[in-house]
């Protein structure tokens, strides 16, 4: 029961990722004139690439394949990668460094896109030395 | 197989509970450790790397720009400003006894950015006279040398996010990045530094755009501030009250005035960091010296009957040691790795609640501190140990044995 938990983890912070990016640690507040900063799409694709991350996640866990389960978490790993490259570097944000979208939503992403990743690495790993198989399908 | 090798890993998984609360205290205690030890000794090298880049004992700006521009919060907190005064002043200062040099600068401030709220501070320098900024830009990799429109800027300007490769644009005018300073962990790291000829153009532009409103600026004649040098020997605080008796309508601040708000942060932060990380250490002393002498206690007849199977005192107390560091050290190692993510993930937000503004060093010149932290875990766990076995010696096996029966 306790290892079928720690199998949503993952999930889990994806989860927290998705809604942290929109709320506690979102990004730059819009412009006195109701524009939204550049860093705002950088926010929304880290958003939505975080849900998306937790469902392929979540499949993960309840796969019992182990073939597919070592597919979902290696799509999972590009996620985190994809993520933690999602802010600054694949999508430019804003011009000085201490505004909210550098100080807070690039490291929060950063840190939970890595720990997502050394979890579904550590998935891996076990799945890897794991000898039989599982069941085919999903529960 | 169990062996006396083994054991201790096997009570730690065994007593999963316990472990957890040993490691904890260590946790705590090591995350306060590293992470008040690397704020505070961050704060510091801040101070000092602000203080040498500052590069001058005196800044003369004009009074009229008093509120634009306050020197002694200007390195803590500035919004972009321009402010102009008559060059005349530039020659005035050089000739009182103590300047040993001076030279002007020229401010301007960005318009804001198309792409966020930014408005970035411009700092132009006179290559022939200045001893402030040339001596970072030749401490600094640059493209090549700085010539008209090249620009170098501060550490916290995005060069990808700024720039289009490595042009940035002021007022619709391009200008080259050829380098970024180093961090200071001041508002020097949100400005753009160029030479007269280059923030002359901007200026130009910015008039041509009908968004420049000083206008009695002559691009001849104006400058925004005069950085000086004391003679050795001089006070600066001297030379000073010489430049207020002598010049009118100017603001005078020395290099002490102007840290005095980023010294008086650091000390406050210091003192709450070093109070919080004595008590913390004084608490997880106690709490290991406690849980051990508890433990201990309930474990009498397991190591009576350790002893009962041949197990000297001294490999029973190896046993209780090595319990002890290994649930210290691994919660000590989670805190202090902990406090290191969140400080070097989030250290900007936290320096801009805290007020205080700090350079983390490299992650190579981090591993004193956290050596430190492990190590004071690690005695922590020992000395609690080592008072709680005492305990074991006094205890006769047999009527441990007996005890309950």
């Amino acid at each position: 029961m306790r290892k079928r938990l720690l199998s949503f983890l993952p999930a889990a912070l994806g989860l927290v990722l998705a809604l942290g990016s929109l709320t506690v640690f979102s990004a730059c507040d819009s412009m006195p004139d109701g524009s939204w900063m550049r860093c705002h799409s950088a926010q929304r694709a880290v958003a939505v690439s975080a849900a998306l991350l937790a469902a392929v996640l979540v499949l993960q866990a309840l796969a019992r394949n182990k073939a597919v389960r070592i597919a979902l978490n290696g799509v999972a790993l590009a996620g985190c990668v994809l993520i933690f490259l999602l802010p600054g570097t694949l999508m430019p944000m804003c011009m000085l460094k201490t505004h909210r979208c550098h100080t807070l939503l690039k490291p929060f992403a950063q840190v939970m896109a890595a720990a997502i990743a050394a979890l579904c690495l550590w998935n891996l790993f076990a799945l890897l030395k794991k000898k039989s198989a599982g069941k085919a399908g999903i529960r | 197989m169990l062996s006396i090798k083994t054991l201790p890993l096997r009570n730690l998984r065994g007593y999963a509970a316990r472990s957890a609360a040993v490691a904890l205290f260590a946790f705590l205690t090591a995350a306060v450790l590293f992470g008040g030890t690397l704020l505070t000794s961050s704060a510091r090298n801040s101070l000092h790397t602000v203080q040498a880049r500052l590069g001058a004992d005196i800044m003369v700006t004009p009074e009229s720009a008093k509120n634009d521009f306050d020197a002694q919060t200007a390195l803590i907190k500035a919004e972009p400003a321009s402010f102009y005064m008559d060059a005349a002043a530039l020659e005035q200062i050089r000739a009182i006894d103590g300047v040993e040099r001076a030279s002007p600068q020229l401010f301007l401030a960005s318009a804001k950015a198309g792409c966020c709220s930014a408005r970035l501070q411009m700092i132009a320098f006179d290559p022939e006279t200045d001893f402030t900024i040339r001596p970072w830009i030749e401490d600094t990799d640059t493209l090549g040398e700085m010539g008209l429109m090249d620009v170098v800027i501060g550490s916290n300007v995005s060069w990808t996010s700024a720039s289009q490769g490595d042009v940035i644009r002021f007022y619709d005018s391009d200008c080259r990045v050829i380098g970024q300073f180093a961090a200071t962990g001041s508002t020097l790291d949100s400005a753009v530094y160029m030479n007269f000829d280059t923030c002359k153009a901007l200026i130009q532009a910015c008039r041509e755009k009908g968004l420049f409103k000083y206008g009695d600026f002559d691009g001849e004649r104006s400058i925004s501030s005069v950085m000086v040098r004391v003679k050795k020997g001089y006070a600066a605080e001297e030379v000073a009250k010489a430049i207020r008796a002598r010049l009118d309508g100017v603001s005078v601040v020395t290099a002490s005035d102007m840290l005095l708000g980023l010294s008086e942060n650091l000390s406050r932060v210091s003192g709450a960091a070093r109070t919080l990380m004595l008590v913390l250490c004084l608490l997880g002393f106690f709490m290991a010296v406690t849980v051990f002498a508890l433990m201990i206690n309930e474990r009498q007849r397991e190591f009576a009957t350790l002893r009962a199977m041949g197990a000297s005192k001294s490999m029973v107390a190896r046993v209780v040691l090595t319990e002890a560091m290994a649930a210290n050290l691994a919660g000590a190692l989670a805190g202090a790795v902990t406090a290191g993510v969140v400080l070097y993930a989030f250290g900007a937000f936290i320096g801009e609640k805290l007020n205080v503004r700090f350079v983390l060093p490299d992650l190579s010149q981090a591993w004193l501190p956290l050596m430190l932290s492990l190590l004071a875990a690690g005695l922590s766990a020992s000395l609690g140990t080592l008072i709680a076995l005492k305990r074991i010696g006094r205890t006769d096996a047999a009527c441990a044995l007996k005890e309950g029966e």
